[in-house]
């Protein structure tokens, strides 16, 4: 029998604000999933790795989805994704590109590293928050 | 006199010949003579008009002809006319030279004499004409033809038209436009430099704005929430409701407001920051330079004086040796060589003393200049991006900037018609190298 294992949101992104726009759109949309944020890439791979960031330490019994953003200081989105694709534990988890660059040779890049979807920013709030709302629908339907 | 008496002479035979004289003036024959005479004297005049109107043509066309030999030979193009050479079947599989121009036995370094009458085959050494179909299809009275080849031996670009000026002719005129395709590929990749310069610059903007217009819709839902509280509280219904509303409406003008309000001011901020460099690389790019001989020893002395706090506070040991002088400008130069100092300090490795080194030398028309640091170093795969305005390799607070430098760096550089490169291994250091002309230069004569 499948395991039942309770989904949690990460959001990686450097700008609090967006994570917090992204984190409140979601929530707006519907889901009611747990939601954490790192601002940048090596906190995250020090949580998917097994340390303790925050206080916070990857759980065996929950199931994590990504929105990546790729600008971040430290280790960044790309190198996030080349790292989480070769690494087993880390493999299977999915990765939403989330970001405002909207250069096509990045966005197959993204897709060539392996990540699931992408999603560009937009800068108009309403386009912005309908964006979140049907990622929020996405995800909720999304079996892990 | 010689002359006079041999036309007296002349006359006197004439008159004898056609019985012209006193008498036969009155012979009834003398019209018919005198129609003859006019005619005579009517063709001579023709012939003599007609010889001299043929002197003057044939000057005319001799003037022609040379101010046409004078042209083609004062032309900067090359031009070669050639005769299409045919096999037993009619098959086009040569072609003649004719006649060729100076600018030809300059450019080519072939000389006329050795051109005219040979094969093309033989005076390019070429198995195959290259372009043969289309020269035939010229000289047989098809529309004129065009191309542009790279001479490899000559190393230049031309842009030749093909034309026909009589059947089974045709005359080649190649234009040198080496110099106008380095000017347009010069012209394209400044084209590419703007558009990622524009791309970088509004998808950096874009962000706070995200951030703006989030924040804002928010604050203007907490405004709503407000204005209904406020209602409810009006209408008096119910001391619980009251009291809280009056919870919530303290947690709102407390709490979230200020929170939405500082988001936006943030990002307003930010969005400054960003639009000021924006202005002061357009600045430096507009700049018009005031060129002269720069001491660069005490340029650099100066720039160095100048971060003597850092230094101190870095521990850093800055080790100069002599460097040679340049022509540029001086305001500039102090700006390059600050935000190359200014970086070995930032980009400084806490595990060991920073060391920056700055030497120079001299390569016949350039000066180079060297900062090389034991600093952090740069991964490969960021270098790429390094001179990319607003790129930062890595930014939190201790490293904070505009993400300008190098891009201010690159410009003045340029602007300077010298270049900047760099060398850099991670975890150990970078080397920047400067070049910077050693003759004066006109900053509008580029390349």
């Amino acid at each position: 029998m499948a395991m039942y294992r309770e989904i949690e949101i990460i959001i990686v992104d450097d700008d609090e604000g967006h994570a917090e726009l992204i984190g409140e759109g979601l929530a707006e949309s519907g889901v009611s999933y747990a939601i954490s944020r790192f601002s940048n890439g090596e906190e995250l791979w020090t949580f998917l790795t097994g340390g303790t960031v925050f206080g916070k330490t990857r759980a065996a019994d929950r199931a994590y989805i990504l929105l990546l953003d790729i600008n971040m200081p430290k280790v960044d989105g790309l190198e996030i994704l080349t790292r989480m694709k070769a690494n087993p534990s880390t493999h299977d988890i999915p990765i939403i590109m989330l970001t405002t660059t909207d250069d096509p040779l990045e966005i197959g890049h993204c897709y060539r590293l392996g990540c699931n979807a992408y999603i560009t920013k937009p800068v108009d709030f309403a386009s912005f928050a309908e964006t979140l709302r049907r990622l929020g629908l996405f995800l909720q339907i999304l079996k892990l | 006199m010689p002359a006079s008496s041999e036309i007296l002479d002349t006359e006197t035979l004439r008159n004898k010949i056609i019985g012209l004289g006193e008498k036969s003036i009155r012979k009834s024959y003398y019209p018919e003579l005198q129609r003859r005479i006019d005619e005579l004297e009517g063709s001579n005049r023709r012939l003599t008009t007609e010889i001299r109107e043929r002197n003057a043509s044939e000057e005319a066309l001799r003037e022609t002809n040379e101010k046409y030999r004078a042209l083609f030979d004062t032309m900067t193009e090359m031009v070669t006319i050639q005769e299409i050479v045919r096999d037993g079947s009619g098959k086009p599989v040569d072609l003649r030279v004719l006649e060729c121009n100076e600018s030809f036995s300059r450019i080519s370094g072939i000389d006329a004499t050795e051109a005219i009458g040979q094969l093309a085959s033989e005076l390019y050494r070429v198995s195959e004409i290259p372009y043969l179909a289309e020269f035939a299809r010229v000289a047989e009275g098809g529309d004129p033809f065009f191309y542009e080849e790279w001479n490899q031996s000559l190393r230049r670009n031309f842009a030749v038209s093909v034309v026909s000026p009589k059947r089974d002719i045709v005359a080649s005129i190649a234009t040198d436009v080496t110099d106008l395709s380095r000017a347009m590929d010069m012209l394209c990749e400044k084209n590419r430099e703007l558009e990622n310069y524009l791309y970088v610059a509004s998808h950096d903007l874009r962000s706070p704005l995200v951030n703006i217009q989030g924040f804002s819709a928010r604050l203007s839902r907490q405004i709503s929430d407000i204005a209904a509280r406020i209602k409810v509280i009006k209408g008096g219904e119910g001391d619980v409701g009251d009291a809280g509303d009056m919870v919530e409406l303290a947690k709102l003008f407390e709490e979230n407001i200020p929170r939405s309000l500082e988001f936006i001011l943030t990002n307003v901020q930010k969005m400054d920051r960003l639009i000021n460099a924006l202005l002061t690389v357009s600045r430096t790019g507009r700049l018009t330079l005031n060129v002269k001989s720069v001491d660069m020893n005490a340029l650099v002395k100066n720039v160095i004086d100048a971060f003597a706090f850092q230094i101190e506070q870095s521990g850093a040991k800055i080790e100069l040796s002599d460097l040679p002088p340049c022509f540029g400008d001086e305001n500039l130069l102090n700006q390059l060589f600050s935000n190359l100092i200014a970086n070995a300090l930032k980009y400084r490795d806490a595990a060991r003393p920073l060391v920056v080194t700055i030497s120079g030398y001299v390569t016949s028309r350039t000066a180079s200049y060297r900062v090389k640091d034991t600093g952090i170093g740069i991964e490969s795969k960021h270098l790429p991006r390094l001179w990319d305005v607003f790129f930062r390799v890595n930014w939190d607070s201790e490293t904070k900037g505009d993400g300008i430098g190098l891009s201010i760096v690159k410009m003045i550089a340029e602007k300077h018609q010298g270049s900047v490169s760099v060398e850099s291994t991670a975890g150990e250091g970078s080397v920047f190298t400067v070049e910077i002309p050693v003759v004066r230069f006109d900053e509008r004569a580029r390349g």
